[in-house]
């Protein structure tokens, strides 16, 4: 095995879609940065989701913030549109636009709503589609659809691809990517960042230290609160190719998302209902029989035409959530040098750009678009009283209520 | 007892086989005579078809293999729906059976 050293330049915690898109970004600046992971590349929810690229997600009714996230999202397509060439590495990007559908009245007139207001934040491509106009698309799904939401620029990648598509062009740029190597501590004096130390025991010293732990950041930055959060995910067997779009729906206010079919010709849906558990079960990837029940009746539900279909495989994996939402990406407040990228719960969409930009503060001391509203100060030492027992359903109705 | 018929009408140990209902199946158009109750493989192969669908990649024939639903080797598509496991599938009267290429294709009334 390869030999840690003692000292570097940039430590990136976690070697996930977020850690290595940092590490490619910065390995081209031509900085010595060194990777660590505690179990491999993609282990974590990169590897665990569905690939969508929905970008803009939720229905975000702040004009503020629409425009502001617009701006990244924008940049995030356009380092998309040439990765596979960048990378010199075969992503599976299919754009093929993302949906979100309405199953019943009252969800119809909110993403009416939605969309009106981002329309008028400057949102070009989004469009609203009539119960026709959805079904005429995707005629996979159920007559029960009110309407959607459609934004053309968003589509499917695989996740594992883009994940190690970064890995390989990091590693290729000299940067060092040791997996299982746990981080025991970031370390820091006086407010300055010294380095790391490893679970074995091991001190790494560096200039900076970035954590991309995203579901487990809190374990080394406690004094942000990032919400880990398990969700379940379930594979079809290959089937012919089939018009499905990368979507956002509720069902009795718990989500499901699905996403197109994977080169291979499976179907990956997930985000469907589980129990309400406590935090620290949260990180529990295993599956329970009754939820691949409740998975595969929900996928029926959806899917009037999919019915025939049968599930193969499923997983768990663990997404994170903050206060808002909204990720947190970043300076690290109080300490110098650490930086801070998680708190993702759709970070398929985002990875591209958050290297850059988190590469760019690094290097340049800022972005070269603002990333404020993203900014880590928003919940620094403020304490979040969350449900204590709690599952996405749970979290909906606490955010409805905040 | 037709020329191709591989049906053991007469078994030395298990004995002559029950008289049942007879249904006719459309084979890739063609009509054949199969009894109820039979799996569509079955069908088939009494009436001398072995090769049930095509791989994707390199269009290989195949036919029954476990003949208990757990290879997918014998999938076909019945009724426009692809992926049926034909070996744990049961005939019925005039029920179209198509060969498959690859992942086979949906038909659009299914929807």
């Amino acid at each position: 095995m390869e030999q840690i050293p003692d000292k570097t330049e940039i430590i990136v915690i976690g070697a996930g879609l977020m850690g290595c898109s940092i590490a490619y970004q910065l390995s081209r600046e031509k900085k010595e940065v060194l990777v660590f992971e505690k179990r491999n590349i993609a282990s974590g929810a990169s590897g665990r989701n569905g690939g969508q690229v929905i970008q803009l997600e939720g229905r975000d009714k702040n004009p503020e913030t629409i425009k502001k996230r617009l701006e990244v999202v924008k940049e995030n397509n356009k380092i998309l549109k040439h990765l596979e060439k960048e990378l010199n590495f075969q992503l599976e990007y299919q754009r093929i636009g993302s949906l979100d559908i309405a199953l019943n009245e009252e969800e119809w007139k909110d993403i009416k709503e939605t969309v009106k207001i981002q329309k008028q934040a400057g949102d070009e491509e989004i469009e609203l589609l009539s119960k026709k106009e959805v079904l005429k698309m995707c005629p996979t799904l159920t007559e029960k659809v009110f309407g959607a939401r459609y934004r053309k620029s968003d589509g499917t990648i695989n996740p594992f691809f883009l994940t190690h598509g970064f890995a390989f062009n990091a590693m290729k740029n000299r940067a060092r990517i040791f997996t299982h190597s746990p981080v025991k501590r970031i370390v820091n004096e006086h407010g300055m960042v010294k380095g790391v130390e490893l679970e074995t025991g091991k001190m790494i010293r560096s200039e900076v230290v970035i954590n991309a732990t995203n579901a487990w950041s809190h374990f080394l930055c406690p004094e942000i609160d990032i919400l880990p959060l398990r969700q379940v995910a379930v594979v079809t067997e290959p089937v012919a190719d089939l018009p499905v779009y990368p979507m956002e729906a509720f069902i009795d206010g718990d989500a499901i998302f699905t996403t197109t079919q994977t080169k291979s010709g499976n179907l990956v849906a997930g985000g469907f209902k589980t129990q309400a558990r406590k935090r620290n079960l949260h990180y529990d990837e295993s599956v329970e029989p009754i939820e691949i029940a409740g998975s595969s009746a929900i996928f029926k539900r959806v899917f009037k035409g999919l019915k025939d279909i049968c599930i193969i495989r499923s997983w768990s994996g663990t997404m994170a959530v903050t206060g808002d939402c909204l990720a947190c990406i970043g300076k690290y407040p109080e300490t110098e040098n650490l930086y801070i990228a998680a708190g993702f719960s759709n970070g398929m969409a985002y990875g591209p750009v958050v290297g850059k930009l988190i590469a760019e503060l690094v290097v340049y001391g800022k972005t070269s678009i603002p990333v404020d509203i993203f900014s880590p100060h928003r919940f620094y030492k403020k304490q979040i009283d969350w449900p204590e027992f709690y599952n996405y359903t749970v979290l909906a109705e606490f955010f409805a209520r905040v | 007892m037709k020329k191709n018929d591989l049906r053991i009408y007469d078994h030395p140990i298990l004995g002559k086989l029950p008289e049942k209902k007879r249904v006719s199946i459309y084979f890739n158009g063609r009509k054949l005579i199969a009894y109820e109750g039979e799996m569509i493989a079955a069908a088939l192969y009494a009436n001398g078809i072995r090769a049930l669908r095509k791989t994707e990649k390199f269009k290989q024939t195949r036919g029954i293999f476990c003949a208990i639903g757990r290879c997918t080797d014998c999938v076909m598509t019945v009724g426009g729906i692809p992926n049926i496991r034909t070996c744990v599938t049961p005939v019925r009267n005039g029920m179209k059976v198509e060969s498959q290429k690859g992942r086979g294709r949906w038909k659009k009334k299914n929807w």
